[in-house]
């Protein structure tokens, strides 16, 4: 990766504990490691207290870090002060200065390193222009709409070219609509300024929308770190896998391998088929497949696909797609996007019905299970 | 029937808050009332209005020079007139400076005597007057200072830092710690985000404490009364002694002047009160 | 080179020196000094002896035998005195604060912020012209005497001043504010739907009251009690000036022996007795409402 040649950020084993009010101590973070490149887009996704918030604002000096590394631009950064940082952070609730100005909010950085002010005004007008609010310099934060608010909170961080931006949720007080119309500008932006981002969330689709790498957190550890399609369509672990789109996670034991498939049994008893590359018999894996991986007809070669058996539980219109859920003959629940159903197919969908779900076996994506 | 009940109890409550405010404001409206009274013998006689009373108070010459009780000095007024002002102006400088950092300090740090000095700031507006002023009055006698305005503008401090310190605490409080984030990350040191950020944001807390602090340090009479000195007389301590002495009609005008100054200092705090800061939590739902 | 955290240390310590100092020196050790007098014996002139001397506290509480200082009774009856004027302030004021408030609240706005105007008022407004309305309204030749028999309701004038029923009546008006305030904020975050669900229910309303509304302003009763109770206790200005010789409150014991008998032990001991009622009155408020919040806690 031709990032981490000249990392941005760096952080080495990162540990960070706290104490809760009942006296316990807590790893927000145990053990991180990360690098962004230059112009890379990074986001850190997890559930909530997974550490990812914890990661940004040790990023930006507001922790501290119990023992570990931080090097932003190579240089070490764990005893400097936040303001001391060339690090700036787009709020989640924007934390605009209500008593200033739009122009002075998005002047502050360069008011504290004193810019001139004929290049202050001129770097103001180009920082609002770039987010597609020039010339609404006068207003308060209070007269603009949250949307507004937050395209004047990232001018402000943007405001004197900081070597990395820091986002902390910045979407998720937007309605639906407009968070989708961001997200597309912050890519965007993010390309023309050439500046690295780091992006908090805890939305999935968010992130492997934006994102070139992904870092998935739980529990203070790193998950997975990885382009957004590596992360969907392969999970390192069962967490990944299911925090990342919907999935149906089985559970099984190599039982043999023969002439390049291999037969393995479910954890209740299903017999399912996997390409046998690189399995042992008696190994135990988890078989990660996808709702939209099945299918109601054999696509192709029988030998090149492998069949579940059930009866339909409950078959869900979700506009365009059905979703079905399938009891196999074993008691696992399995979980099938139907797409295209023609009439004929949807009688199979009924209800009680029994029906057989179809898979290429080169599309199940097996994960390492502990014995 | 419970209807008919109801409705009756709203009026017996209408009635009794009616009375509730009668009882307020009553025997103040008396006062200005006499205050205006020309009957020079009988006060409670009325006998026209007059503004005589108001002219004897400032020593300007009045109809009734020969009969009239003057009030002993308008030179003694006039002076507790100006102890009262230089040591409430002084006072409510140091207590809002002083409570203002104090109130700082405990709301944006963190440290293990923080528990012990919520109490010791408690304290102060607590302990009754009396008690505060005899161990006052015994400190200073003890260790020499001489009882005048110094001694005063002390005592006042004791306990108006502890309710500047409230009140900005409480808009501290209600202040969003993002904004001193967002100033710090924008590269801005401490004392930038104290002076652009921090205390724009708690202004009106800062002057609503330093308005009372004035008020209190005013219209306070019973510390005072112990530690003031002979030539350090404040308006409160010398209307006191002068009711003390009998009642004279100049009091009534003495007394009117005092409330016009304190509707006026109290639609000042109304205002200010009501002079609501935007906050960047208010409106993020709009558009 | 100092480090961030060292930087935070002394940037906090700067912060807190000036208060600390100033109520570190002219309150507590101010305090101090007297809760040490009180345990000195009175000196010829006006001074002290430095030797400890148990009978200031012996003269109020009883110990003293009579070979240093002679118990008297009066003090402690002074002394209960002072409690009970200020017990009875504080119902007085909330008798007069519970209904007002309960009508202010169900005001239309502006009239509402109108009449917390008119409460908050009497804040900007000098004590002692307050106080001597009363004293204009209440002495012999008075407003109340001269209106009466101006009216021929009766002949000679009343004896209104220096009874304590003047000393309540003072009182309860300077305090007034104080447990208006309070209640009027418990009673404003009343949720009026558990009126109606009480209603509901079947509960008739003077059970709604006691069952519902009640409790739920308890704490801003509690707290305006606290508030009147302490300035009433301690008070000697208005006893002063409507108790007159005859209703005296240990306020103004205690400034008789510091201004006419300068009897400064005495006085100490007396105003220790004060403290001591306040502080105690303070803790049980404290522990009261820490038991309200963790029970709050707890459901």
């Amino acid at each position: 990766m031709s990032h981490a040649n000249n990392p941005v950020v760096e952080i080495r084993a990162a540990v960070k504990h706290y104490r809760t009010p009942e006296g316990h101590a807590v790893r927000a973070l145990d053990g991180v490691d990360l690098s962004v490149g230059a112009n890379e887009f990074v986001t850190l996704l997890g559930p909530s207290g997974c550490g990812k918030t914890t990661l940004l604002r040790t990023i930006s000096g507001f922790e501290s870090l119990d023992s570990g590394e931080l090097l932003i631009q190579g240089v070490a950064m764990n005893q400097v002060p936040p303001n001391r940082r060339p690090v700036h952070t787009v709020f989640q609730s924007y934390a605009l200065f209500p008593h200033l100005s739009i122009g002075d909010n998005v002047g502050y950085a360069l008011d504290v390193r004193g810019v001139a002010r004929a290049e202050r005004r001129q770097r103001v007008g180009a920082a609002l222009e770039l987010v597609g609010m020039g010339g609404l310099e006068k207003r308060k934060p209070g007269q603009l709409s949250g949307g507004q608010q937050q395209r004047v909170a990232l001018a402000r961080a943007i405001v004197d070219r900081p070597a990395l931006l820091l986002l902390d949720e910045p979407l998720s007080a937007l309605d639906r609509q407009l968070r989708q119309a961001m997200q597309r500008e912050l890519k965007n932006l993010q390309h023309e300024l050439g500046i690295a981002f780091v992006f908090v969330t805890h939305d999935q689709e968010e992130a492997l929308t934006m994102s070139d790498r992904i870092v998935v957190l739980n529990g203070g550890h790193v998950q997975q770190v990885g382009a957004p399609q590596d992360i969907y369509d392969r999970p390192a672990n069962a967490f990944v896998a299911g925090f990342i789109g919907e999935s149906n996670l089985l559970r099984a034991r190599v039982e043999s391998c023969a002439d390049g498939v291999a037969t393995l049994v479910g954890e209740q008893g299903d017999p399912l088929r996997l390409p046998s590359a690189g399995l042992q018999v008696g190994q135990p894996l988890h078989i990660l497949l996808r709702p939209e991986q099945f299918h109601l007809d054999c696509p192709g070669d029988p030998a090149a696909h492998g069949a579940l058996d059930g009866v339909v539980e409950q078959t869900v219109f979700i506009g365009k797609d059905f979703e079905v859920s399938l009891l196999s003959a074993t008691g696992s629940r399995i979980k099938a996007v139907v797409r295209d159903a023609s009439r004929q197919a949807l009688q199979r969908l009924h209800p009680g019905s029994s029906l057989r779900l179809w898979y290429a076996l080169d599309a199940a994506h097996l994960i390492a299970g502990e014995a | 029937m419970n209807r008919l009940l109801g409705l009756v109890g709203r009026r017996l409550l209408g009635g009794y808050s009616l009375a509730f405010f009668v009882f307020l404001y009553l025997p103040i409206g008396l006062i200005v009332a006499y205050s205006f009274n020309g009957n020079p013998l009988n006060m409670m006689i009325w006998s026209g209005a007059s503004l005589d009373w108001y002219r004897s108070l400032f020593g300007l010459s009045n109809s009734l020079s020969e009969n009239a009780l003057y009030v002993e000095s308008t030179g003694q007024l006039l002076a507790a007139l100006r102890t009262s002002l230089a040591v409430a102006l002084v006072t409510t400088l140091i207590s809002t400076l002083v409570g203002t950092l104090t109130a700082l300090a405990l709301a944006r740090y963190r440290f293990r005597l923080q528990g012990f000095y919520r109490v010791l700031l408690f304290l102060p507006m607590l302990m009754p007057d009396i008690v505060l002023g005899i161990a006052l009055l015994i400190f200073f006698v003890g260790a020499g200072v001489p009882l005048g305005k110094g001694s005063i503008i002390i005592g006042h401090c004791t306990f108006l830092i502890s309710y500047v310190f409230l009140i900005v605490s409480a808009r501290l409080a209600g202040m969003d710690t993002r904004l001193e984030e967002a100033s710090a990350d924008l590269g801005a040191s401490a004392w930038t985000t104290l002076r652009r950020i921090t205390l724009p944001q708690i202004l009106p807390g800062v002057l609503g404490g330093a308005l009372l602090a004035f008020i209190i340090s005013m219209d306070d009479l019973v510390i005072t009364y112990f530690i003031s000195g002979v030539d350090s007389t404040t308006l409160p301590v010398f209307i006191y002694g002068m009711i003390r002495r009998g009642i004279k009609p100049e009091i009534n005008a003495i007394a009117t002047l005092l409330l016009l100054a304190s509707l006026l200092i109290a639609s000042l705090g109304l205002y200010l009160r009501n002079r609501k800061p935007a906050t960047s939590s208010d409106d993020h739902a709009h558009g | 080179m100092l480090t961030a955290e060292n930087r935070a240390r002394w940037r906090l310590a700067g912060l807190l020196s000036p208060a600390t100092l100033i109520i570190g020196l002219f309150f507590v050790v101010p305090l101090a000094i007297m809760a040490l007098y009180s345990l000195l014996e009175p000196g010829m002139y006006g001074g002290v002896e430095w030797t400890f001397y148990p009978d200031n506290f012996g003269r109020i509480l009883g110990w003293a035998d009579g070979s240093n200082e002679e118990f008297d009774v009066v003090y402690l009856q002074i002394l209960l005195r002072s409690f009970k004027l200020a017990a009875i302030t504080v119902l007085l004021t909330l008798l007069v604060c519970y209904p007002a408030a309960f009508w202010v609240s169900r005001q239309p706005e502006r009239l509402r912020n109108f009449c917390l105007f008119l409460i908050t008022l009497p804040f900007f407004t000098s004590l002692i012209v307050r106080l001597y309305a009363w004293v204009l309204i209440l002495r012999p030749t008075g407003f109340l005497n001269a209106s009466l028999q101006g009216l021929g309701l009766i002949d000679a004038p009343l004896d209104l001043i220096y009874t304590e029923g003047a000393v309540l009546l003072g009182m309860t008006y300077i305090f007034v504010p104080f447990m208006f305030l309070p209640i009027y904020a418990s009673v404003e975050k009343l949720d009026r739907r558990l009126l109606e669900a009480s209603a509901d229910l079947g509960a008739g309303r003077w059970q709604s009251f006691w069952r519902v509304i009640f409790p739920l302003t308890l704490p801003g009763i509690a707290a305006g009690s606290i508030i009147v109770f302490i300035p009433s206790l301690g008070n000697f200005i208005v006893p002063s000036l409507l108790g007159g010789a005859r209703v005296l409150m240990i306020g103004n014991l205690v400034e008789q022996q510091f201004l006419a008998a300068r009897n400064w032990p005495f006085g100490a001991a007396l105003a220790m007795l004060i403290m001591a009622a306040v502080l105690l009155f303070l803790l049980l408020y404290v522990r009261w409402q820490g038991r309200a919040a963790l029970k709050e806690a707890a459901r």
